[in-house]
């Protein structure tokens, strides 16, 4: 055996492992690349480059703007007009839009981005996703850059108090929606049914009931093609019940209003089987596979397109109130752009939001009108008068409110909410247990934005 | 006591050997160091993230091993990880069997081979997106063409995409429909290079089609059927193969039944902003992964197959 030396005396702390040194030369190699390759670190006075992109070469000397939008499609093109217009009376900016599939994959390439340090001056963001950067505070504060030529009044006050939080506002309402029930008129008429939105949830079922097993022209209907991949209709019955997903933070998922929205759509799918959940209830109910469906304001153009059979719209029905959220997209300009870029998205927004480009835009897209210059006009009265189901996405607006705290400020939220509804829908699982197990798997969620919700918005 | 042998000192070596091991650094080089900065960077800068909540908005606070932590209470990455296990269960067989039987009819004697070959294979040089976009057409409820072709089989109530039942079993067919055609092309390359004369002699002495297959195909396929075992596998569990599919046909629901860990992880990182808890579970299935693919050599011999 080998001699060994004498082992040195303890001195009270064990000496490093090789094991220690090397997980704490892991982390503190990786700190330095956390701070390189993740997060904004120390972001006082902090200006972010703008994503590349092309500028055509008769704008090569104006001040580049890059919208990220998440408008398709023939909603791309009328904002393109739009912008095109903008070109023609000015000289000093050019704005760039660049386009994404959705509200969400404009979310996600906005949070990437910001690791990456570069943002876009402007964001479409949607009604439950702007408060996230608000919170993360990315957003850039608008109030003060209205002024007598272009104030706050020129937005309908609704939308504009949704984008407001503690004074100030964030997000300039843009392309905004609410739900409408539609209705195929032929389907009501041959089942006896009255040519009109029913007025109550109970109505409504009585109806899917007398419905049940009805079929025109060789084709068996359902009363309702259920949307299972958006919680935002599911927000408006919720609310028709009397019920909430939250009250500020405190989550109400599980009181008896709450629940008996859910189990109404339970019963209404399961038990009546007047309904079920579509994979695409707007292309059913085109077809005539559903006679009717709770859709966007915005879908009323490409439906009136689409259907061969004559179509009503009217108010979502009630039960103990009305429930009818708002929804659709928004502009935010970014708080990391620089002052310039800022100047200059504002005066895109302010085109954008004013006289014929808002009318345009409101006509072409199909959203409901968000600017008074666009509520006054001609050509919107013309098109409610000419369209009484257009005149009725309007006539709502009334009752409409923005979402619950819940789903703007914690996204695991309409995750969840997602997943809650498409268990019931498609696999018929009870409604309690389903918000049950909903607001438990939320509280670590809500747990996390707490602290941040509180400083930032502290209702 | 036995004497220990005594050490020899290794011969120096030669200056040719030196400068081939210089020629290897240098042809090496721009490899490994790519290899580095584009993965090593951010797998070191990963892993570290593991160890911290982060937000990707510039806020991190050290919280050590409890985004691991969390995942143990998390029902819905258990979720994940339940469907992932069932979708590489039905994947890598499912694959590897209508893989190989394609392979194998290609490579008989087949009116239009080449053709059909191509055919195949096309779907793979199509964007998975633009794949999953077209599938979720066929497959609309009611008047879907997929409900049409089946309604007088008697599947006519079934929605494929919505129910919790089915959602699962058909991005596995899309998926499978997708690849079967790119592990055809590597079956096929192995049968290429069987000697004919082992069949010539096979045959000569009477041996019928399935005793070739199993005496002479299958072994000198077992190579590449190990490749296509690993590729599929490693393929399936990290969710390369499906994440496009089930982003476009299904959002990972109904019911989250469709929704395979990288779709989670996916979520958690870009839709909910939790980056250190994203890449805890990251880190998770990459050494599953290591796990799973080091049990793969050590049970075929690294491919070999051999007896124990």
């Amino acid at each position: 055996m080998h001699p060994t030396r004498p082992r040195p005396r303890s001195t009270g702390a064990p000496a490093p492992s090789r094991r220690h040194l090397l997980g704490a030369g892991l982390v503190a190699a990786g700190v330095p690349l956390l701070g390189g390759c993740f997060g904004l670190g120390d972001t006082t006075g902090l200006v972010l480059e703008q994503p590349g992109g092309d500028v055509p070469e008769q704008f090569k000397d104006r001040q580049r703007v890059v919208i990220w939008s998440s408008y398709t499609e023939h909603n791309a093109e009328v904002i393109q007009a739009n912008l095109d217009a903008f070109h023609e009376e000015q000289d000093d900016i050019f704005c760039e839009v660049q386009i994404f599939d959705s509200y969400e994959g404009v979310e996600s390439k906005l949070a990437a981005s910001l690791q990456a340090r570069q943002v876009p001056d402007i964001a479409v963001l949607s009604d439950v996703i702007w408060n996230r950067f608000y919170l993360a505070e990315t957003l850039e504060p608008l109030t003060g850059y209205f002024d007598d030529s272009f104030g706050t009044d020129s937005f309908h006050d609704r939308f504009l108090a949704e984008g407001t939080v503690k004074d100030d506002i964030w997000w300039i309402p843009f392309g905004r929606s609410t739900p409408l029930f539609y209705y195929n008129r032929e389907v009501f008429a041959a089942a006896g049914l009255p040519d009109r939105a029913p007025e109550t949830y109970t109505e409504y079922a009585e109806w899917g009931r007398e419905l049940a097993g009805f079929t025109f022209e060789g084709n068996e209907v359902a009363m309702r093609g259920y949307i299972g991949g958006d919680d935002w209709y599911f927000q408006g019955s919720i609310w028709a019940f009397g019920g909430a997903y939250s009250d500020g933070l405190t989550m109400t998922l599980t009181t008896d209003e709450s629940i008996a929205a859910l189990e109404y759509d339970r019963a209404f799918i399961h038990d009546d089987n007047s309904g079920y959940l579509a994979a695409d209830a707007k292309g059913d109910f085109v077809s005539g596979a559903c006679a009717s469906v709770l859709e966007s304001t915005g879908s009323l153009s490409g439906i009136k397109e689409a259907a061969t059979f004559d179509f009503g719209c009217g108010f979502l029905p009630r039960e103990e109130g009305a429930g009818v959220p708002t929804g659709g997209g928004g502009l935010s300009i970014m708080k990391y752009a620089s002052e310039q870029r800022k100047q200059a998205a504002w005066e895109v927004i302010k085109y954008l939001s004013s006289g014929e480009a808002s009318v345009n835009w409101t006509l072409g897209s199909g959203y409901v009108p968000t600017t008074k210059a666009a509520m006054e006009s001609p050509e919107i009265a013309a098109r409610a008068a000419g369209d009484p189901n257009y005149q009725v996405a309007i006539d709502q607006l009334e009752i409409a409110q923005g979402p619950d705290v819940a789903r703007r400020y914690v996204p695991e939220t309409l995750v969840e909410a997602k997943d809650a509804i498409q268990s019931v829908y498609s696999a018929g699982e009870n409604a309690e247990d389903v918000l049950i197990r909903m607001e438990k798997e939320l509280e670590p969620a809500i747990d996390r934005v707490r602290e941040k919700y509180e400083q930032r918005v502290g209702e | 006591m036995a004497q220990a042998a005594p050490r020899t000192r290794a011969p120096r070596s030669a200056p040719g050997a030196r400068g081939d091991r210089l020629a290897a650094v240098v042809m090496l080089a721009p490899n490994i160091l790519g290899f580095s900065l584009f993965l090593g960077v951010p797998i070191l800068a990963s892993l570290v993230l593991s160890l911290f909540d982060a937000d990707g908005f510039g806020s991190y606070d050290f919280v050590g091993l409890s985004n691991y932590g969390r995942m143990l209470s998390d029902p819905l990455f258990g979720q994940s990880l339940l469907v992932t296990c069932l979708y590489v269960l039905g994947m890598v067989p499912g694959v590897f069997v209508a893989s190989l039987a394609l392979a194998l009819l290609m490579n008989s004697r087949l009116p239009m081979r080449g053709l059909l070959r191509a055919a195949f294979f096309l779907p793979h040089v199509v964007s998975l997106v633009v794949i999953g976009l077209v599938w979720r057409f066929l497959l609309v409820d009611k008047v879907g063409i997929v409900h049409q072709v089946l309604a007088p089989l008697g599947l006519s109530g079934i929605s494929w995409l919505g129910d919790t039942r089915f959602a699962l079993l058909t991005v596995l067919v899309v998926s499978i429909w997708f690849y079967m055609g790119y592990y055809m092309i590597i079956f096929l390359a192995g049968l290429g290079d069987i000697p004919t004369e082992y069949y010539d002699a096979a045959t000569m002495d009477g041996a019928s089609a399935i005793a070739r297959f199993r005496h002479i195909t299958w072994p000198q396929l077992r190579p590449t059927s190990f490749f296509v075992l690993v590729v599929s596998t490693v393929a399936a569990v990290s969710g390369a193969q499906a994440f496009d599919l089930i982003y476009v046909m299904t959002q990972g629901g109904p019911a989250n039944a469709t929704s395979l860990g990288m779709f989670y992880i996916y979520q958690q990182a870009f839709q909910f902003n939790n980056y250190g808890y994203a890449s805890a579970m990251s880190a998770t299935v990459v050494a599953f992964l290591v796990v799973v693919t080091g049990a793969l050599f050590a049970l075929t011999r690294a491919g070999r197959f051999d007896d124990a």
